[in-house]
């Protein structure tokens, strides 16, 4: 599929609308089988990505017709909201500490899981895959860093003579960002880990046995230059699904630590978002953030798929 | 790191259940309210609140009390006491002479001349003589007089003291009916809606006279409470504790055991055996219940339940059954009538029951017939634990069945009772009051975060408090061994009793390990008080009673697999049908009609059933009006408004919200109705179509101030609107444990001064102060800071609303007040109170005052221990007279008309009317406790309303006088920063060591940033205009 659509824009570029009907009448039943998605995806995903960014440039307090402002939210946003500033910060270093992590985990897991045998695999990846499924599980971690004396790890510091009073990790500025970051780790291992361990099985055994002849020496050439490449489009899956992930933390933040959180300290964008939007209803400029955020997620995006185009070269 | 992987690895398990376990966490609500609250002013000098030293004095149990009095025989005389016999009373009691047209009129055994009427506050005094000295019981007639549909409790003094705790709270209860439909052809039957559906009946009381025992209010002991009077002349008092009591006589009766069976067969040796067809008496047509909450359910769960003698529909609703969970408290009684299709005989008694809730326990019921225990074995009729629906006779020892003999018109009773348990309870309920008062002995010395590596040398401190841990573990070890013997299996319950003791074994046997495991030892002994309350529940079913001829074969009620299957995939395509919205209504609802408004309501079903039925009962009875009731997301109501699909009227919103809406135009000015007149004096609905002016003095007036909102900004009174009405409302007060702090000489301090002290005195112990800060999660913690702003004579905003009124000195030193008790008195952050209360540790601490009726339900072996008084003050003067102001934050949930281009307005407005009204708010609040029990008492809003909520007069002295200082937080627009920066300024203070001052003052520049920012956005006057 993909080569053909390859095909169709080279096929469009080099001819002209004749061209372009005939292609679509050749091919027709394609794109009588992309209709149905299409259709959901240009819904739910294409028209509210430009809804919102057509009232990014408005005044829209939800409940009044919108009117057109022209770039002043993107000029208070980016000139004159501090907390706008904040977030950002908090959204890279989430990102920048939690994105590769995670992604490398999700590597590494997937590789170590697929030497093992085919039973305890099974029950490896159900294990490891549980949290990202089960919802808000990681509502756990705010009974584990209760700020309560008898919550878990302060009853254990405690019981362990390490500190005299209970740490109030969820509130006090100097902790919650560290444990945020533990929490979206602990969840990284999503649908990207599940591609890469699909990707693993489907390599064709006999290129190993071709690498040993070339002269292959050891398991971490053989990862680096045979498995990995061999795994690209499930690499590339998995990295864009971590990049989202990273930039998209906010349901974590706003359970665990509150929206907004203690001074800010753990507003990523997407809390951001939900302020102006939910508390402040001022739409417009949420839509503002959101667009700026659309922009991150791509422009890194691309970033990381130039990144890993030079795996096993 | 053992512990810690196996953290992780439950969390992975568990994680799917973990949504249920944290949303379950936001408890139960409750409220109150008075008409004569507004200006504060008037009570400030007859406060019912109690302050300084606090006394309790042990009163001993009813086992020490039977062995301190085991050489007293057995009394053999009967002694009628009347209202002749009365000695001394309270003002309020009134004896009246019963002439022919009296109320209180009967004949037979209730004929008397004169009754003793006490009300609900009222304490009398009878006497009477005795020949001997002797063990008695004790028969009550009494008269069910109008209260607030609960249980009579009252306090029971022999000779002035009284004799035991379980006499502390005696039970005298209600009858309560069906209210029925009467059809064409004269049979009566449930209501049903349009759709056919069985509609749960109304439960209506029958004021009649009773006659009982004194029963232990607790179910421990299963005979009548036996007590000791001395020779000559005795007094016995009966002092209110709940609801008004007509005492026709109390009896001074000799002990007397039941009859044996083979003593009953013989007063019956000329009835024969019934012979002919099974006879069914179906379990939902009760004749009458002792309790309003025991009304018949639909089980809709199998197709074997019986529903009024035909089989359970898939495909709609009918009343099916009786009992369940609403069926577990101890008193609780369910009587059926026998039909007149009987014939007198001996029969086979079988009920149809099923009890699926307490695995491996049992649910004993006591069974009377004609209000007599028949004989011996039917003192408990032990219904096992069983998944589905089960036959059970009363049987003897050796399995036989027991035959009952019957006529038409005879009453079978079943009663609640814990048979054997009972025992077991009480010796567990008296070892945990031994642990927990040991535990406090241990905290003591040890603290409660105990440094792992230092000897306490406990064992020469306190030896015997560590031996005491041991003789402890023994109590319960036999306990579970008899609960064991008893049941025949072990429950899941009995494996928290097991932990317990083995880990007090070795605290007694290593003292040095006390230390080590003291918070574990928390954890367990606090969850076997949770046993203990939830092992005296039993739960019960009941389908049907068959009466058949002695020994024939009992169909056992089960459904052939193709049957039951074939119901199932009947009821999963009416799942599809069925419209569930629509339960209820008399008629199909036209949502297009200009006459039919729009309800939206964003709480549980429960509350939607109740409501959807008030309102056909009786808005639509009465206006003729349809009502579309629907049951939705709480985030749904602004995106429908938004996409024009909204409601006319939103019910149960958070009080920060009709600003949000007015502001921005989707609010209606409730001040348009101002000229409403209400309907005609005499009409039908006069009780709730009132004036605008009526409606708003429902309310206590404080609680309408966030709802006011000025949206021209000039402050001028016509541009002030009223956006909301409030409907349900909270505010805090200050609990405490008598016990412990008489035991440990504490007084209740009455101002933030004196809480400086009690708070050392308290650490001094080891002991905690509780005060409530916003937790990780909520942002909702500023109302303590509220609380101290307005006593120290502060506000949150400038009167204009243009900015916040925290850079006065009053703010500060509010601010400074709230910060230094956790930055110097190192108040806990973060803590469970219920459970830090329960264990004594935390003997005092400010909590909201709904948690009242969690602990009453949740926490029984504290009762009588503990009480509530206005949360500290602050000296004020006034007009040179010098007062405490105990200003206390109100926070309450509202309900609005949404503003939209339709011509609705005036039914919206007569059905807000309708719904705040003292009549429907008194009955939702009441039914809502019938059906969730005492634990979700309804936190009205209005006033009068709140009088008929079931509040003994004691809690609602104190809660009114807290009301009436009450003072509710503003709401402006931007008001949503002051939460979110009071918290992040606290948070400095406290966990930063920033100075108060200069911390709130950067942050109230903040807020005052925001709100300019929020006023400019809406074109309103701000700041620097002036």
């Amino acid at each position: 599929m993909a080569t053909m659509l390859n095909a169709d824009k080279k096929a469009i570029r080099a001819t002209d609308r004749k061209l372009l009907k005939k292609q679509f009448q050749n091919n027709w039943d394609c794109y009588l089988y992309m209709l149905p998605y299409g259709l959901i995806f240009f819904l739910f995903t294409v028209l509210p990505v430009l809804a919102s960014i057509v009232l990014s440039f408005t005044y829209y307090n939800v409940l009044e017709t919108p009117t057109f402002v022209g770039l002043d939210n993107y000029r208070t946003l980016l000139a004159n909201d501090d907390i706008f500033i904040t977030a950002v910060k908090n959204t890279l270093e989430i990102a920048v500490v939690t994105g590769p992590v995670g992604y490398i985990m999700c590597v590494m897991f997937s590789w170590l899981i697929n030497e093992l045998g085919p039973k305890t695999r099974a029950v490896m990846v159900t294990i490891l895959y549980a949290p990202s499924i089960s919802g808000a599980a990681y509502t756990i971690f705010g009974i584990m860093f209760s700020g309560d004396s008898y919550g878990w790890v302060n009853g254990t510091l405690i019981n362990l003579g390490l500190i005299t009073e209970p740490i109030q990790f969820m509130t006090d500025t100097d902790y919650m960002i560290w444990i945020c970051m533990l929490v979206v780790i602990w969840m990284s291992l999503g649908t990207g880990f599940l591609s890469n361990v699909a990707g693993f099985r489907t390599i064709d055994r006999s290129q190993y046995e071709a690498g040993y002849v070339e002269g292959i020496r050891n398991r971490w050439q053989e990862l680096w230059f045979i498995t990995l490449p061999s795994m690209l489009p499930q690499l590339m899956f998995a990295a864009v699904m971590s990049i989202t992930q990273s930039f998209s933390v906010g349901a974590v933040t706003t359970i665990l630590f509150g929206n907004p959180s203690t001074d800010y300290a753990v507003h990523t964008i997407l809390n951001h978002i939900e302020d102006y939007g939910g508390v402040r209803f001022e739409m417009g400029y949420a839509c503002a953030i959101a667009t700026v955020l659309f922009a991150l997620m791509v422009a890194s995006n691309e970033i990381i798929q130039r990144a890993l185009r030079k795996v096993g070269q | 790191m053992k512990r810690v992987f196996s953290i992780l690895m439950a969390v992975l398990i568990s994680a799917s259940c973990l949504g249920v376990a944290v949303s379950a966490e936001n408890a139960a609500d409750v409220v109150n309210a008075k008409a004569a609250l507004d200006g504060a002013a008037k009570n400030k000098a007859n406060t019912s609140a109690v302050y300084g030293k606090v006394s309790y004095n042990e009163i001993a149990t009813y086992d020490e009390y039977l062995e301190a009095n085991s050489a007293l025989a057995n009394g053999k005389e009967n002694v009628v006491i009347t209202a002749d016999n009365v000695s001394s009373k309270t003002s309020g009691v009134k004896i009246e002479s019963v002439g022919s047209d009296s109320q209180y009129k009967s004949n037979g055994a209730f004929d008397f001349k004169k009754v003793v009427n006490t009300g609900e506050t009222d304490n009398v005094v009878f006497k009477f003589k005795l020949k001997k000295a002797g063990k008695y019981n004790i028969k009550v007639k009494y008269y069910t007089e109008k209260g607030k549909d609960i249980n009579i409790v009252r306090e029971l003094k022999i000779n002035g003291k009284t004799p035991y705790t379980n006499a502390a709270q005696c039970t005298f209860t209600r009858k309560f009916k069906d209210v029925l439909e009467t059809k064409s052809d004269g049979s009566k039957s449930f209501r049903q809606d349009y759709l056919g559906n069985d509609i749960r009946p109304d439960q209506e009381e029958i004021f009649t006279w009773k006659e009982t025992f004194v029963n232990d209010y607790l179910g421990y002991n299963n005979d009548p409470l036996q007590f000791c009077f001395k020779k000559g002349e005795n007094t016995i008092s009966f002092n209110a504790v709940k609801e008004p009591m007509v005492i026709g006589s109390v009896e001074i009766v000799p002990i007397k055991s039941v009859d044996t069976y083979d003593e009953y067969l013989s007063k019956h040796k000329d009835a024969k055996n019934y012979s002919g067809n099974e006879l069914f008496i179906e379990g939902e047509r009760a004749s009458y219940k002792t309790d309003k909450t025991l009304y018949p359910s639909a089980d809709v769960s199998t197709a074997s339940t019986s529903a009024q003698g035909k089989q359970t529909s898939a495909y709609t609703q009918s009343v099916n059954m009786i009992g369940g969970t609403n069926w577990q408290y101890m008193q609780q009684a369910i009587s059926w009538t026998v039909g007149d299709n009987v014939k007198p005989g001996l029969y086979s008694v079988n009920f149809k029951y099923r009890q699926n809730v307490n695995d491996g326990m049992r649910s004993p019921r006591r069974l009377y017939i004609n209000d007599e225990t028949p004989f011996e074995e039917a003192k408990a009729l032990e219904f096992n634990y069983t998944a589905d629906w089960a036959m059970y006779c009363p049987q003897k020892a050796n399995g036989d069945e027991c035959l009952v003999y019957l006529e038409p018109g005879y009453v079978i009773t079943l009663e609640t009772t814990l048979s054997k348990m009972g025992k077991f309870l009480q010796k567990a309920n008296e070892t945990l009051n031994e642990i927990n008062s040991s535990y406090r002995k241990i905290i003591k010395i040890t603290g409660t975060e105990p440094d792992k590596n230092r000897d306490y040398q406990l064992d020469e401190l306190i030896p015997e408090d560590v031996e005491n841990l041991g003789k402890c573990a023994k109590a319960l070890q036999s306990i579970v061994d008899g609960i064991e013997k008893y049941t025949g299996e072990s429950s899941s319950g009995l494996s928290t009793l097991n932990t317990l003791i083995r880990q007090m074994k070795k605290m007694s046997e290593d003292s040095d390990t006390i230390g080590k495991e003291l918070s574990y030892f928390k954890t367990n002994v606090s969850s076997l008080g949770t046993w203990i309350n939830s092992a005296s529940y039993v739960p019960l079913e009941i389908d049907y009673i068959s009466l058949s001829q002695p020994k024939s074969e009992i169909k056992e009620p089960e459904v052939g697999f193709f049957a039951g299957l074939g119901y199932s995939i009947n009821r999963f395509i009416s799942s599809f049908t069925v419209d569930y919205n629509a339960i209820g209504n008399n008629k199909a609802v036209d949502e297009n009609d200009d006459e039919t408004i729009t309800v939206w309501l964003a709480t549980g079903r429960d509350q939607f059933q109740i409501l959807r039925q008030l309102i056909n009962n009786t808005y639509t009875a009465q206006t003729g009006y349809q009502v579309n009731l629907e049951l939705v997301n709480a985030g749904a109501v602004l995106s429908a408004v938004v996409a024009g699909i909204g409601p006319d009227v939103v019910l149960d919103q958070a009080t920060t919200e009709p600003v949000n809406f007015a502001l921005r135009h989707a609010a209606l000015d409730l001040k348009r109705f101002k000229n409403d007149k209400g309907a005609k004096e005499g009409s039908e609905s006069s009780d709730w179509d009132q004036s605008y002016d009526d409606v708003l003095n429902r309310f206590y007036k404080e609680a309408l101030n966030p709802y006011y909102f000025d949206n021209v900004g000039d402050g001028k009174e016509e541009h002030t609107g009223l956006y909301a009405l409030p409907e349900k409302q909270d505010f805090q007060v200050m609990f405490y444990r008598q016990d412990v702090l008489a035991e440990e000489k504490i007084d209740i301090p009455e101002t933030w001064g004196e809480l400086v002290t009690t708070i050392t005195a308290l650490n001094k112990k080891n002991l905690e102060f509780g005060m409530p800060v916003s937790t990780s999660i909520a942002n909702g913690g500023s109302s303590m800071f509220y609380t101290m702003l307005r006593q120290m004579g502060g506000d949150m905003y400038t009167p204009d609303k243009k900015s916040t009124d925290l850079q006065t000195d009053a703010a500060i030193k509010a601010f400074k007040l709230w910060t230094n008790y956790y930055v110097n008195y190192d108040l806990p952050l973060s803590y469970d109170f219920k459970t830090r209360f329960r264990t004594g540790e935390m003997p005092l601490a400010i909590d909201s005052f709904t948690v009242y009726n969690t602990l009453a339900v949740s926490a029984p072996e504290i009762n009588g221990r503990w009480g509530y008084t206005l949360v500290p003050g602050t000296k004020s003067t006034e007009n040179g007279k010098s007062y405490i102001d105990h200003s206390t934050a109100i926070t309450n949930n509202c309900c609005l008309i949404i503003s939209r281009n339709n011509t609705s307005y005036d039914l919206s407005w007569k059905f807000l009317k309708w719904w705040t009204s003292t009549t429907t708010q008194a009955s939702f609040g009441n039914q809502i406790e019938s059906v969730l029990g005492a634990s979700a008492r309804y936190n009205t809003a209005n006033l009068n309303a709140f009088e008929q909520l079931p509040w003994s007069a004691k809690e609602k002295n104190v809660l009114n006088d807290q009301l009436s200082w009450g003072k509710a937080i503003p709401q402006i627009a931007g008001s949503y920063f002051i939460d979110r920066h009071i918290n992040n300024a606290f948070r400095k203070v406290v966990y930063k060591e920033k100075d108060a001052k200069d911390t709130l003052y950067d942050y109230a520049q903040t807020i005052n940033a925001e709100i300019t920012k929020k006023r400019q956005e809406f074109g309103l006057p701000v700041l620097e205009d002036e």
